[in-house]
């Protein structure tokens, strides 16, 4: 009932939600510790779209890369493995989950600014087209 | 019992395409490796690189242990890391006496940025046994043949910053030089430290 409440509140603001929009949540969030020479890493979680209608992951932001973009690992002939920048640059939310992992769809952390180092967590600000933002904080496993 | 190579060098990369292609045969052993077993056995093609050390060496030089050869590169932001952690986690969860014979040797497909020295920073993140080796675009594009890797850089970097796809899988070679097993990308780190405990048995 408070859910539905909520849904209303937002719906009669224009339907632009603000930071605390409970339509989009974001779980499971990691990356992995990296060697500190690299200057990349990818960023991998559990995108929910609780609403009806579609929306779209817009921008994401994190103190510790210069740029994080939507990459996609794909396979290729002959065990080939390679990655190419999401199509538009965005991320499709489809009521339902959408499951950034290794070896897929993923957050590409570009220009580095910290050592990523196992036990500490790294913050993210995911920015939704229709949700607004959501701040999620990545687990940082071996 | 180990038969006599029937591919030698030249047949390598062939068993390794087909193996790949057809995901490996089934074998009647008791035993189900979760990689893909190389049934033909073809002996493991030599090589000299330079190692993270600065030293030169060969596969030859790892005879008696089982060799894990992995070709990637340290620019590599996610394939390269999550499958050398998979195999460090590997083979941490096996018994030191079978880690022991063990070594991963990582050939970079990118010498260009690759030196030793980058190569001995990345690799002590992970493992200090792991051995990093780079060379000439040449000798290593000559060694990546030998074992079928493919290996292209992606347009639209810059020259200091682009991706290079690759084949990624780990290559087993036993203790004797013949190519044993294929670990394809994805293979996770209980089901590697599975099938080399078996070949360690």
């Amino acid at each position: 009932m408070l859910a539905l409440a909520a849904a209303l509140a937002v719906a009669g603001g224009g339907g632009r939600a603000a930071a605390a929009d409970p339509t989009v949540s974001v779980t499971g969030a990691w990356t992995r510790a990296m060697p500190s020479v690299v200057t990349a890493g990818e960023f991998y979680m559990v995108i929910e779209n609780r609403g009806r209608a579609p929306d779209r992951r817009v921008g994401a932001e994190s103190p510790a890369c210069a740029k994080l973009e939507p990459y996609e690992s794909h396979a290729g002939m002959a065990g080939m493995r390679g990655m190419r920048p999401a199509p538009g640059g965005a991320i499709d939310l489809p009521p339902g989950r959408v499951v950034l992992e290794p070896g897929g769809l993923h957050l590409m952390c570009t220009g580095k600014r910290i050592d990523i180092m196992a036990g500490t967590r790294v913050p993210v600000r995911l920015r939704f087209r229709d949700a607004g933002e959501v701040a999620v904080e990545l687990a940082v496993r071996e | 019992v180990r038969g006599k190579s029937r591919g030698g060098p030249a047949g390598l990369a062939a068993a390794v395409l087909l193996a790949l292609a057809t995901g490996g045969a089934v074998t009647a052993h008791a035993y189900t490796f979760h990689g893909l077993v190389s049934e033909a056995r073809p002996r493991a093609a030599d090589f000299s690189l330079t190692a993270h050390t600065g030293k030169r060496v060969s596969l030859r030089d790892f005879a008696g242990k089982l060799r894990l050869l992995y070709f990637g590169y340290t620019h590599c932001p996610g394939i390269c890391p999550t499958t050398l952690a998979e195999a460090n986690q590997a083979l941490r969860s096996l018994p030191p006496r079978q880690s022991a014979r063990i070594r991963l040797l990582l050939v970079s497909v990118d010498p260009a940025r690759d030196t030793p020295e980058r190569l001995a920073a990345y690799l002590a993140h992970f493992n200090p046994s792991f051995v990093g080796l780079t060379g000439t675009a040449e000798e290593v594009a000559k060694v990546a043949a030998a074992y079928g890797i493919y290996y292209r850089v992606v347009e639209g970097g810059s020259p200091t910053e682009y991706i290079v796809d690759h084949t990624s899988v780990i290559i087993v070679v036993d203790e004797g030089g013949f190519v044993r097993l294929l670990l394809p990308y994805g293979t996770t780190a209980k089901d590697i430290a599975e099938d080399l405990g078996h070949l360690l048995r």
